[in-house]
């Protein structure tokens, strides 16, 4: 017992890995540009499908893959953001959102026409778990998932509180008026806002890709989940954001030892209906 | 402002004009042609695609082979196809634009939830149904004037399955993991009653849902008991997750698959060719030493490629179809129906081919079909009954016949 | 004549869709709330419907409930529940805007997904359930019954046209178009922000309901993957399309989204081909919302202005 335990408490801090990459991008874009991209969830898929067509079509080594993905999904975001949503700011936020729905749903039918409805796999080698004594872990790949998400805290970290950039995002995020009249580039930071939105959905995509199987509807099963950590963390707290995730991480994977594993996602959800009946604000608010 | 609104006005306009004339055209073309139209409900994509093309590619070589006789009393046989995706909805709407707007006058090839689903529009409509991949138990008694299938119900793969792990492996203690769909659980209902009263055990029966990201708590609840051998009973989807994180968890034991996966290369790809080895699974099969099917085999193999899950019975199905046409006299569905036992069932000269059949009925004489699949005799519910073989993967992830259990080779007590 | 077949069934889909529209519509483009879950209320009805009307569960049915009731009392039933559920939801959500409400109503959905698929006894799964009756299938003779049913929802659609519309010209469409633009100024007028939106998102879920039980009796049956989330995104798209705030361009909405559905289907091409036409319905779909918005932010049909004597 205490073996199952251990194991999906690994599981779940691995999802939370998962969800890290996943949502700073999506808190980011609100923060900085005001509505939430529903469409978010479509950098994750975009990000894998390119990976996989890297890997298994054009046969590049999984790692130069991968990185090809991320900056050609950061570049794509970054795209559709100056064409589709700069222009609509004027409009307000409501037609933000829809519009966010709207390209959301025109990237999946894209990620659907080129890369076919049915499932596909990376296919990479199975690693064994790894045993201590009587109780499994996790495998190899599975461990350097949760790396990759320590390495992202780390760099956030390390980017938010030391660089110019960084600064300058805290300082948009509490008080864009201030931040404004003293004379900080919001167009350049707009700008990287929208390329680490897209790279860190790319690399969130990868990952879930390596767990498991890509399917052209990868991106929307995941921006609810995405949504879910938002709101626990309350939209705005990145060092919120990266608690969050695991705690709904793990919240979903010990969760099925008690409900029908059919309903990992849906205890997301709950989690979020709970949040906002009782703290709507989320558990970080500042 | 106003000449915005005309402008739109007018667009709107045109593009009503431009579906009307669509639709127009579509029916005058149909007008034209004399040609005589089946129609195909079948999985191209979805969960069982990887065997729903190459199936289906069957069923226009039988095609091809009867316009090569100049077709169906004279008039070229024409093949209206819809994706089914696997999915009763999408079943439904294909069937309703085939007969409604192609006008087709029989339907091949849905998979049995779509079948199911469709059943009672093509009765009211007079048109017959014939099934190649449908094996689900629940057409076991619903069948009749307009519902046929060629495939083997999944009662008798239960039979087969069962006696292959109790006898052939050796296994009397298993786990079922079933996927929570319709032809799935029937074939894990018909291993169940068989397995059970063999006298083999069954340790954990567990089901699960499609679409989950994960299945690791399903495989520990499976393997909890230590069984020697898991029935999986689903999709190429959930059974290539399962036997990914199966062999990620690495628990010992035989993993036996039913029907719904076989070496295609979805599947391999899917599942990944290192981690299948030692893994069992079901065909529905064709005796190899019958004539009819080694003719098929090598049709197929020279022009598709590999002799799919469903080809031969999708084959039959299309070429009945038209020997009952060609036997009736008139192409109507109601006439098809009428004159579906009398070209397959005996008795009759035996006949394997659109074009043996096509002279005979010529010559007036009655016909037998007997085909690629079988003997496809129909009884009462529109079932045949069906041989099936076992195969294992090999470590090249190609499967390899493990044993054949022809027709009747095994009794229902 | 196969046409004429062809144009009833699209037509009978059509107006199902229609009052969906025109419900959505409602909320959307009167009331200003962004409800991302409307296809939870869509299956509820279907589903209801379902319950009320299919035969009792037998050997080997995974379901529990079949009550084997008339098609008009499912589709009463599928109305009432639909209606009801939207309160039960309404209570704790719709104080919210915006960004929450959506957030909320998109999460419910999902929810509701998979209590459709897991919760058997109930819904029967994936399987769900088949060979549904519709009204009057034994009145009718079965050639002559798509006309009848295409009749019945065209008559569905013109009875929520008549009543939204009304609605929509009475002082509580006043109202409730002062709170989308402005509900503090609303509020300090004394309306009640949080009884409208209530009274708006239960009445417009009835219609909902009904337009779920007429396409489960349109398809003859109700499983669970006929309610994806992309559901409520197609809605979206007509209602916004077609013009927000107005009844007229909810409905054109709803058509130029079918008309383009159709053409794709249309367009001859190989089966195998035809695979990446849904993928690329999507796209146009998502496409033409995007563009619609940017140039003609309020739709085609612009709201009407009421004038108020």
């Amino acid at each position: 017992m205490i073996n199952v335990i251990i194991q999906n408490t690994l599981f779940g801090i691995v999802t939370g890995s998962i969800l890290v990459a996943g949502t700073l991008g999506f808190v980011m874009t609100e923060r900085l540009d005001g509505f939430i991209n529903i469409g978010h969830g479509q950098y994750l898929a975009i990000g894998a499908y390119l990976t996989y067509w890297f890997y298994r079509g054009l046969s590049f080594s999984f790692a130069l893959s991968a990185i090809l993905a991320v900056l050609l999904t950061a570049i794509i975001a970054l795209c559709l953001h100056k064409v589709f949503f700069k222009p609509m700011h004027r409009f307000g936020v409501i037609p933000l959102i829809v519009t966010s729905i709207g390209l959301g749903g025109f990237l999946n039918g894209a990620v659907e026409y080129f890369g076919g409805p049915d499932p596909h796999s990376f296919n990479l080698p199975i690693y064994k778990v790894i045993k201590v004594g009587e109780t499994s872990l996790l495998s190899k790949d599975f461990f350097y998932i949760i790396l990759i998400g320590i390495v992202l805290i780390i760099i956030v970290h390390l980017f938010l509180q030391n660089t110019r950039i960084g600064k300058a995002f805290r300082a948009v995020s509490s008080n864009r008026e201030l931040a404004i009249i003293k004379g900080i580039d919001l167009d350049f930071l707009d700008n990287f806002t929208w390329l680490f939105a897209g790279a860190t959905g790319a690399i969130a995509g990868i990952l879930l890709g390596v767990v498991g199987n890509l399917t052209p509807d990868m991106g929307w099963s995941q921006t609810m989940i995405i949504m879910s950590v938002a709101v626990l963390a309350g939209m705005g707290n990145i060092y919120g954001i990266m608690i969050a995730s695991f705690i709904v991480g793990l919240i979903m994977d010990l969760g099925i030892l008690i409900l029908p594993s059919g309903y990992r996602p849906a205890l997301a959800f709950a989690i979020m209906i709970i949040v906002l009946l009782i703290k709507p604000k989320g558990i970080f608010a500042k | 402002m106003n000449k915005k609104k005309n402008i739109f006005k007018q667009m709107l306009l045109i593009s009503l004009c431009f579906m009307l004339w669509l639709g127009v055209s579509a029916f005058v073309q149909a007008q034209e042609e004399q040609e005589i139209r089946f129609g195909a409900v079948v999985p191209l994509t979805g969960e069982l695609s990887a065997t729903g093309v190459d199936a289906f590619k069957a069923a226009q070589l039988a095609v091809d082979d009867i316009n090569s006789v100049g077709g169906i009393l004279g008039r070229k046989l024409k093949l209206y196809s819809e994706d089914s995706k696997t999915n009763v909805e999408e079943g439904i709407k294909a069937a309703k634009k085939l007969i409604l707007t192609n006008k087709t006058i029989a339907i091949y090839g849905p998979t049995s939830d779509v079948l199911i689903g469709m059943m009672d529009f093509c009765e009211q409509n007079k048109v017959p149904l014939v099934g190649a991949v449908s094996g689900s138990t629940r057409l076991d008694n619903i069948g009749g004037k307009y519902q046929y299938r060629t495939c083997p119900s999944d009662s008798y793969e239960g039979l087969v399955d069962a006696e292959f792990a109790y006898n052939e492996l050796g296994l009397k203690k298993v786990s079922l993991i079933t996927l929570n769909g319709e032809g799935t659980l029937s074939v894990a209902e018909g291993f169940r009653n068989t397995y059970l009263k063999i006298g083999g055990e069954i340790l954990s029966d567990i089901t699960v849902n499609p679409g989950q990201a994960t299945y690791m708590s399903s495989i520990r609840a499976a393997f909890e008991q230590k069984p020697k051998g898991v029935l999986l009973s689903a999709d190429i989807n959930v059974t290539a997750t399962i036997i990914k994180e199966w062999r990620r968890a690495g628990y010992e034991g035989i993993i036996m698959c039913g029907t719904d996966v076989d070496d295609s290369p979805k599947f391999v790809d899917l599942a990944g060719k290192d981690n299948l080895e030692g893994v069992y699974y079901t065909m529905i099969a064709s005796d190899p030493d019958q004539v009819p099917y080694r003719i098929f085999e090598m049709k197929a193999l020279t022009s598709i490629g590999r002799v799919a899950y469903g080809a031969p019975h999708s084959y039959d199905a299309i070429t009945i179809l038209a020997l009952a046409a060609q036997a009736a006299g008139e192409a109507t569905g109601e006439a098809i129906a009428e004159n579906m036992r009398r070209v397959s069932n005996p008795p009759g000269v035996k006949v394997s081919s659109f074009a043996e059949g096509k002279s005979y009925l010529e010559m007036g004489e009655e016909i037998n079909y007997e085909g690629a699949s079988g003997a496809c005799d129909f009884d009462e519910y529109g079932n045949v009954p069906g041989a099936f073989a076992k195969y294992v993967f090999d470590s090249n992830a190609k499967g390899n016949l493990v044993k054949f259990y022809p027709t009747g080779s095994i009794i229902i007590k | 004549m196969g046409l004429i077949d062809f144009f009833i069934v699209m037509l009978s889909l059509a107006a199902i869709w229609g009052i969906m529209g025109l419900a959505y519509n409602l909320q959307y483009g009167f009331t200003g709330m962004v409800n991302l879950g409307t296809v939870a209320w869509f299956a509820i009805g279907g589903y209801t419907f379902a319950i009320l009307t299919t035969h009792s569960p037998q050997l080997g049915d995974a379901y529990m409930f079949g009550f084997g009731l008339s098609p008009i009392i499912g589709l009463i039933g599928a109305a009432i529940i639909s209606g009801f559920v939207a309160f039960l939801i309404g209570l704790p959500s719709l104080k919210f805007k915006g960004h929450y409400f959506a957030i909320i109503t998109f999460a419910f959905a999902s929810i509701l997904h998979y209590l459709l698929v897991n919760e058997r006894w109930l819904t029967n799964g994936t399987i769900g359930f088949f060979g549904l009756n519709s009204l009057g299938e034994n009145i009718f003779e079965r050639n002559i019954y798509p006309y009848f049913f295409c009749f019945l929802t065209v008559l569905g659609l013109i009875f929520a046209y008549l009543v939204i519309d009304k609605v929509g010209k009475a002082p509580f469409g006043r109202a409730i178009r002062g709170i989308r633009e402005n509900d503090i100024v609303a509020l300090s007028v004394g309306k009640n922000i949080f009884m409208y939106r209530m009274k708006v998102f239960v009445f417009s879920s009835i219609f909902i309901g009904l337009a779920g039980a007429l396409y489960s009796m349109y398809l003859t049956l109700v499983t669970p993957s006929m309610y994806a989330a992309t559901l409520t995104f197609t809605v979206l798209n007509a209602v916004v399309i077609g013009g927000k705030a107005n009844n007229k361009g909810a409905i054109l909405g709803i058509f130029i989204i079918m008309f383009f559905a159709q053409l794709l289907r249309f367009i001859e091409v190989s089966p195998l081909f035809a695979v990446r036409m849904s993928a690329i319905n999507a796209m146009i779909d998502g496409l033409l919302l995007v563009v619609i918005l940017r140039y003609l932010p309020d739709g085609i049909l612009k709201e009407k202005k009421v004038i108020y004597n």
